[in-house]
């Protein structure tokens, strides 16, 4: 199958960003606030009425982590840091005791009721590598360590969000290939047995998503981790190293990207697409952005899904 | 022998309610006025001009509202002592905004998110970019004879106005380049030397003729991609900005990765002085043995041969610095990379902060400073 998503969150409209601002600056009140969200996340759903799989854009989530950093035992808000290379900014997890699951934490932040019932749902959540990369552990000493007591909170998450319906997870992991976060290569085996926590008895599909750095390093190794799909950022990893790839599940292609507001040209983008595919035997191609897409303004990333979709309609025609 | 320690704020101060909304043809208040009145007496401005315009509608209105907050700025530095100073940025926007609005080829696409219910204005470069009018000479040919203290001019460089825009013309021109990743680090590269030669280049041109001896180019981008190509474009862009210009240049660059940026400092021309943000990292006790500063050694060990300004107080929070402490810091620094190579200054611009906390935070840097001088 050929399916379409946005790597990642969806940005705040203008007008709610209106609202954001005002409710800072204590000018409206938290029902207002509510109201902007709701409305929002609304025209968000609607505007990904082409791809087959849909967020509801995770509009309230401050920074990917924010939930976990806020919703788990033994994890504290700590201070603001560069999220990567770009300009935008996440608070970083302070892991002050053993880290423990009291219950959901992304779903008070979320609007499952207004998803559609035609397409698959789908959440984003930081990958264990990632999360441990930017938290600041002053609890287990140990990285591995880290990520497995993250593992084990984010498995259940995983599985209460299964229980919710939504049918496709992404695992975002930048710092896996992040140039300045990216692991030794005799750590990437290791890096399985956490994945294979986290994702142990989770029926839903699962797919590694790498964006902000070069795949190559961590390949081979990535393709033996137990996650359906694996994800590329095609702006930051060359094509030649994905040809090669012996792929046992399915890929998604970063092919459209979600830090620059040029729409790209979508014979160009296609043929990008097809280049890779050649060589590839993969289960499922999933067409995407090649990182969150909150970098954008609403209306350049609308431009954006559209030009996914027309992609992903190329493709299967064989243009 | 020359004065030990000199002393500068490093570009930006607040904007107070009577400058943003006699700019924007808001109503002003009542305390507004006041706030306006407070200040001109505390710094000895014959503010009466200034509060007739304010609560009138005359022609130009919203220049001269920027001309006087500008001068209550320099008026601002005169009195607490800084030996350079300059217009606290009243007449720009914002750092990125102001130059972004005044180059032909960037069209501001709207809002994005900076963090959580923070926001930043974004552009993106739809065509080739061009210069037409100058941006910073009016501000500087304004201030200049208001002040008999020396001045700094603070610029936006080329590193950060690329890496905070988006590329959308320059990538299309480079349609023939099949590698998406070659050409977004190609098209990235034509930006920012496009932005050198034909954006600062006339621009300094102009302020050098003009009488400006000491330009600090801010790049609070840098480093923010830490790879070796980055930093290489980053340095081949400095070099030729400031090529062949009869002047002091310096570069400032805050909340980064310092262990990389002392790589590559020394290969950066002319780069007479580093301004640094390390207050920021430092503690609050006294002792002229402060760890947060020991990654000036970095800077010495990789042959850096200008002075420093490691940023000596904290502009993030209203917490004030303690002039002892601040003597501390500077003694700290004087100890690594001897008292002639250290000037003093906070670790960023002050615009985030009140004018009350700025001038307290300020003060309290003069006299750190004093209190320097007297230990040699």
């Amino acid at each position: 199958m050929i399916g379409t998503s946005v790597s990642g969150n969806l940005p705040r409209p203008q007008e709610l960003i209106a609202k954001t601002r005002a409710y800072d600056r204590a000018k409206i009140t938290e029902e207002e606030l509510e109201v902007a969200y709701f409305e929002a996340t609304k025209k968000l759903i609607e505007g990904q009425a082409g791809l087959t799989h849909v967020t509801d854009g995770l509009l309230k989530w401050q920074d990917l982590l924010r939930p976990f950093t806020m919703g788990l035992g033994g994890v504290s808000l700590g201070p603001m840091s560069r999220w990567f290379n770009n300009n935008t900014f996440y608070k970083v997890p302070i892991i002050e005791g053993p880290i423990t699951y009291k219950g959901s934490v992304t779903e008070r932040l979320g609007y499952r009721r207004l998803l559609p019932k035609k397409a698959t749902l789908k959440v984003v959540l930081p990958a264990p590598y990632t999360f441990a990369s930017l938290a600041d552990d002053r609890h287990y000493d140990d990285t591995t360590k880290l990520q497995t007591a993250y593992a084990e909170a984010l498995n259940k998450e995983m599985k209460h969000l299964e229980k919710q319906g939504y049918g496709y997870i992404q695992l975002s992991d930048p710092a896996l290939v992040y140039v300045a976060t990216k692991p030794l290569k005799k750590e990437l085996k290791a890096y399985s047995k956490v994945l294979e926590v986290a994702t142990e008895g989770v029926k839903s599909k699962t797919c590694l998503q790498t964006f902000f750095g070069d795949a190559a390093d961590i390949l081979p190794e990535a393709l033996a981790y137990p996650v359906s799909d694996l994800g590329f950022d095609i702006y930051e990893t060359e094509p030649e190293t994905l040809k090669r790839l012996m792929l046992k599940g399915g890929i998604s292609l970063g092919v459209v990207d979600a830090r620059n507001s040029t729409v790209e040209d979508v014979g160009e983008i296609t043929a990008a697409a097809r280049e890779i595919l050649k060589t590839l035997k993969p289960k499922d191609v999933y067409i995407s952005t090649n990182c969150d897409a909150d970098f954008l303004t609403w209306e350049n990333a609308e431009q954006k899904i559209g030009l996914i979709v027309q992609v992903a309609e190329n493709l299967k025609r064989g243009d | 022998m020359a004065k030990l320690f000199e002393t500068y704020e490093i570009g930006s101060l607040g904007k107070q309610a009577w400058r943003l909304k006699g700019y924007s043809g808001a109503k002003l208040t009542e305390a507004d006025i006041f706030e306006a009145e407070t200040w001109g007496e505390r710094l000895g401005i014959d503010y009466k001009p200034l509060i007739k315009l304010l609560k009138g509608n005359a022609s130009g209105k919203r220049q001269q509202v920027v001309n006087w907050s500008a001068l209550y700025a320099v008026k601002m530095f005169e009195k607490l002592g800084l030996d350079y100073v300059y217009t606290g940025e009243q007449w720009r926007e914002e750092m990125y905004a102001h130059v972004a609005k005044n180059v032909e080829g960037f069209e501001f696409t709207g809002w994005i998110k900076s963090f959580d219910y923070r926001y930043y204005r974004k552009a993106a470069v739809v065509g080739e970019i061009k210069y037409h009018d100058p941006f910073y000479i009016d501000e500087f040919e304004y201030i200049k004879p208001l002040t008999e203290a020396q001045i700094k001019v603070p610029i936006t460089g080329p590193y950060t106005m690329t890496d905070w825009s988006f590329n959308e013309h320059y990538w299309r021109k480079l349609s023939k380049v099949k590698s998406l990743k070659e050409r977004k680090s190609r098209a990235r590269r034509e930006l920012m030397l496009d932005i050198v030669d034909k954006v600062l280049r006339p621009e300094f041109e102009k302020l050098i003729t003009a009488g400006t001896k000491w330009i600090q180019i801010d790049e609070p981008a840098l480093t923010t991609q830490p790879t070796v190509e980055e930093m290489s474009l980053f340095v081949e862009a400095w070099n030729r900005l400031v090529t062949g210009f009869p002047c002091r240049f310096s570069l400032h660059n805050c909340y980064s990765d310092y262990g990389l940026l002392a790589r590559y400092a020394p290969d950066l021309k002319r780069c007479q002085q580093l301004s640094l943000e390390f207050a920021n990292r430092d503690t609050k006790s006294i002792g002229r043995k402060r760890p947060a500063y020991d990654l000036i050694r970095n800077f010495e060990d990789h042959g850096y041969e200008g002075s420093y300004a490691p940023g000596f107080v904290h502009v993030h929070t209203d917490e004030i610095a303690t002039p002892e402490v601040v003597r501390d810091r500077i003694l700290c620094v004087a100890d690594i990379a001897g008292a002639e190579r250290v000037f003093v200054a906070p670790d960023c611009g002050l615009r985030t902060r009140t004018w009350e906390v700025a001038y307290k935070k300020l003060d309290n840097l003069v006299k750190g400073a004093e209190l320097a001088r007297k230990a040699y």
